[in-house]
């Protein structure tokens, strides 16, 4: 009984620290909660492109799982250097280790229930919400609205298990711990840390070093490499730089006398000096967090938001034919019953020889072509004449001129130089049927040339016949008409294309992304957040004898309040400053990593970022703002004995 | 001339208006410039009370109270923390040192808030820490050395604003012996050279290094001694003889 008591008082009377840790556990379990049903909902499984979603969320199960056992357990950290003491003092007073262990056993136990009852009530209330959502995103007609029973066994052992791994770590802690020590903790003074050059400057080589390949990365099938291995580059940087770096640039400041010998500078450079020691690791954390928000929401928002463009890429024409022979009369009898079949009308059907595109890269005014590892554009060649009808245009050639058309168009040379000739160059803006082969990686890029010579001197490979026509029908027939046609033409994916399939594809693969995403950013948001919180409060409560007798010596409420803002500000700055710079550094590797998708609307990219940029740095203000106002009220609550 | 002018000073804590209570009932008392003043009581007594109010961290209820003719009451709230810096010098009794800051930077604190330039503010402190042998201590930390050592940087945090009054609150309480007569030497010797200091103090001893003594009861002043001519054990003496007169009253 006494245990229990004692539990309950120690959570009750640290409510500021206890308050967040809740909170954290029930959002978590909500959100894990959330995430199962939609992983076990039977309507999804029932359809074809609703694997996806559930593929996805799998993954993301995974990652949030994790995010929360290092949630819990950081905010864990804090609570039990808060109790520590008090533990402690029971310790001294008579309570064995035997007896410790109970009351946090029964604390464990407390805090479990209560957040799992609390966080499976509110997923509830927001799993309507959230499969309202992606069913919109999805742009499904059925509802998805149902509740799985076994989501919430799922949950309540995942949690149990991380609860579990916390009580046990815990015991160890009070166990290693000696009591005497834990109880005299707060009293030592720290010492000053040591700026560690060498590892400083080795941060900055390794963070310039994931910001280089990430800048130097071509769009190849290579990049995915390069992303992963730039990502633990700044990692890595970002963390040596955090702990260590900043230790040497504030020993630095530090040396100038008329740099520091200034009032708030004084202040802020020595609390800052000691702050990064105990911070470092967690401002980076922060800083790492809001970067990673920053590219899943851009990346998941970019290809949601450039799906129609991409589908334009993908096909210029509604329905097309990549075919090693021209269309039979046969064949085109049968599209044209099929087109009956399901009430849709057919537009002009239009016909292009090109040749297979060669894979290569355009650098400066040249072509190379090399292998698909280092390739950056596949480049095929159409005559004149064809190009001609296809635009409804009469323009001239001569034989040494060429027209060039390009994705996205960079390309600003007044000649190119292909297989030991040179071409003239007159770039061309649009091109109606800029269809991207296979959907590649690469870049297509069309030349067009005087005669069937040229054309094959500049890419010998074999002949294509593309052929294809527009669809005008309800957005069902389409699809149905599509895929039926698909099959009875007996032609596999490579040659066949259609706008209504790409359409349904990518509206399941990108909505349910741009879905999952959202969630998992929220959940990273909210990380963030109570990181941020702890911080300030642990802060609050080792600079408030600092700032205490700096008033009695002399500095005033209002000085205070503006050492405390010009310190508060410039600790919380940092990491979204460092997002900031990283994801800047990410974009054109983010760009590469689009173009797998054949997304490469640099407008999109720029139009989606700022947007996100803002929301973020807006979120981050409110967040550090509110918990600002904790750690004031810590530094300037009086001490008694004044 | 008068450093420091109180005026029939009542201070009564109130939570709400059943709980009263009052610390100081009616204390006048002044210190000329000068002086070494050594206040003893008991706990309770008020002493504490009537220390922060000289250090404008509390406000007396009633009563006038001046500091270098400056009516202390009519001091903006917003002005106190800048009056501390300008004209008084703080000593306590757990130092209240820094430990993010090095020795040097801690003396240099109030100077830093005033905006002194650091050439100023170096050349201040050479004279100061060679004469509280300091000097060798300037580049380590609190942290680093010893509670005597600690009072002694206080110290100079204290002078080195060459403030108008020393407040000192029971300075050698965390103090052994040996560091504690080194430190009431040097309070000496700084009030030789015109130096004016109020100490609160609990040890007689102490207080016989002081020019005069006053003993606070109840709120109230209720003697006080002067060293005059007296020597130093004679001094203690009558000190010790008025703490026992004080404390058998009770009974």
């Amino acid at each position: 009984m006494i245990h229990l008591k004692l539990a309950w008082h120690g959570i009750t009377h640290h409510k500021k620290e206890y308050g967040p840790f809740l909170l954290a556990s029930v959002v978590l379990i909500a959100i894990n909660f959330i995430f199962w049903n939609i992983s076990m909902n039977k309507t999804l499984k029932g359809m074809a492109l609703g694997n996806a979603t559930v593929e996805i969320t799998n993954i993301a199960i995974v990652f949030i799982s994790l995010v929360s056992l290092f949630l819990i357990f950081y905010a864990n950290s804090f609570l039990i250097k808060q109790r520590g003491e008090e533990l402690g003092l029971y310790n001294m007073i008579g309570l064995g280790n035997g007896d410790l262990r109970w009351i946090l056993t029964i604390e464990t136990i407390l805090l479990y229930i209560v957040s799992l009852v609390a966080g499976i009530i509110s997923g509830f209330i927001f799993l309507k919400l959230a499969f309202l959502i992606l069913q919109r995103l999805l742009r499904l007609k059925v509802s998805l609205d149902q509740f799985e029973p076994c989501a919430v066994v799922m949950t309540i052992i995942i949690f149990a298990l991380i609860f579990l791994m916390l009580l046990f770590y815990n015991f160890y802690r009070v166990h290693t711990v000696n009591p005497i020590h834990l109880w005299n903790q707060s009293f030592q003074g720290e010492k000053e840390p040591q700026a560690k050059k060498v590892l400083a400057i080795l941060g900055v080589i390794v963070l310039g070093l994931g910001y280089w390949i990430s800048v130097k990365t071509k769009p190849t099938t290579g990049a995915f490499v390069s992303f992963v291995f730039a990502v633990i580059l700044v990692l890595i940087g970002t963390y040596l730089l955090f702990i260590v770096g900043s230790i040497s640039f504030l020993k630095i400041l530090k040396k100038q006398n008329k740099i520091y010998y200034k009032p708030n500078h004084f202040i802020s450079i020595s609390g800052m000096l000691f702050r990064m020691k105990q911070n470092g690791a967690g401002l980076a954390s922060i800083c790492l967090l809001c970067t990673s928000i920053l590219v899943t929401m851009v990346g998941t928002l970019s290809l949601y938001v450039g799906e129609n463009k991409l589908i334009k890429s993908w096909n210029p024409l509604d329905i097309m034919f990549t075919t090693q022979k021209r269309l039979t009369a046969e064949q085109i009898r049968t599209i044209d019953k099929t087109a009956a079949k399901y009430h849709i009308s057919l537009g002009p059907k239009q016909h292009l020889t090109v040749t297979t595109p060669s894979p290569g890269s355009i650098a400066d005014d040249k072509f190379e072509e090399n292998n698909i590892m280092h390739a950056t554009h596949q480049l095929s060649t159409l005559t004149l004449a064809d190009y001609n009808r296809i635009q409804g245009t009469k323009t001239d050639l001569k034989k040494d001129q060429v027209l060039l058309y390009t994705a996205s168009s960079k390309f600003n040379r007044k000649s190119i130089f292909i297989r030991g000739q040179r071409y003239h160059v007159k770039k061309i803006n649009s091109f109606k049927i800029a269809f991207n082969y296979q959907h590649s990686v690469f870049q297509a890029a069309f030349i067009v040339v005087a005669n069937e010579a040229i054309s094959k001197k500049i890419n010998p490979q074999p002949k294509l016949e593309i052929s294809g026509f527009n669809l005008t029908g309800s957005e069902t027939n389409q699809l149905k008409f599509a895929n039926s046609l698909q099959k009875k033409m007996k032609l596999d994916n490579e040659s066949y294309t259609a706008a209504p399939i790409s359409k349904s594809l990518f509206q399941s693969l990108f909505g349910s992304l741009l879905f999952i995403g959202s969630l998992v950013s929220m959940t990273l948001i909210f990380a963030t957040a109570l990181i941020i919180y702890y911080k300030q409060l642990s802060e609050g409560y080792a600079d408030r004898q600092r700032f205490q007798t700096m008033q009695q010596v002399g500095l005033s409420q209002e000085e205070t309040k503006n050492a405390i803002r010009s310190q508060v500000s410039l600790v919380f700055m940092l990491p979204i400053v460092g997002a900031i710079i990283h994801f800047v550094f990410c974009i054109p590797l983010l760009k590469s990593i689009l173009s797998l998708f054949s997304m490469y609307s640099t407008k999109v990219l720029a139009g989606v970022s700022s947007a996100t940029l803002v929301v973020l740095a807006g979120g981050y203000l409110c967040i550090y703002l509110l918990t600002t106002n904790v750690y004031q009220q810590l530094v300037n609550k009086k001490d008694p004995r004044l | 001339m008068n450093v420091l002018d109180l005026n029939h000073i009542r201070r009564v804590f109130a939570d709400d208006n059943k709980n009263k209570v009052t610390a100081l009932k009616d204390v006048s008392l002044s210190v000329d410039t000068g002086e070494y003043v050594a206040i003893m009581g008991e706990s309770g007594a008020g002493k504490t009370t009537l220390l922060n109010i000289i250090a404008t961290l509390d406000k007396a209820t009633s009563g006038s109270i001046t500091l270098n003719n400056i009516d202390l009451n009519k001091l903006p709230e917003k002005q106190t923390a800048k009056f501390r810096r300008e004209h008084l010098g703080f000593v306590f009794q757990n130092f209240n040192l820094l430990d993010t800051f090095n020795n040097r930077d801690n003396i240099f604190l109030p100077l830093v808030l005033a905006k002194k330039k650091y050439a100023e503010m170096e050349q201040r402190l050479r004279p100061l820490a060679e004469q509280l042998e300091i000097t060798d201590l300037l580049n380590r930390y609190p942290y680093e050395i010893s509670g005597g050592q600690k009072q002694r940087v206080a110290a100079a945090r204290a002078l080195i604003t060459k403030p108008d009054l020393v407040l000192a609150d029971e300075p050698t309480g965390a103090l052994d012996s040996h560091n504690t007569e080194k430190l009431l030497q040097l309070f000496e010797k700084v009030n030789v050279q015109g130096q004016t200091i109020l100490m609160v103090t609990h040890s007689a001893a102490a207080a016989s290094h002081s020019k005069r003594t006053l003993f606070i009861k109840d709120g109230q002043i209720y003697h006080e001694i002067f060293k005059g001519d007296y020597s130093r054990s004679t001094y203690l003496k009558k000190i010790m003889t008025s703490l026992t007169a004080l404390s058998s009253k009770e009974e």
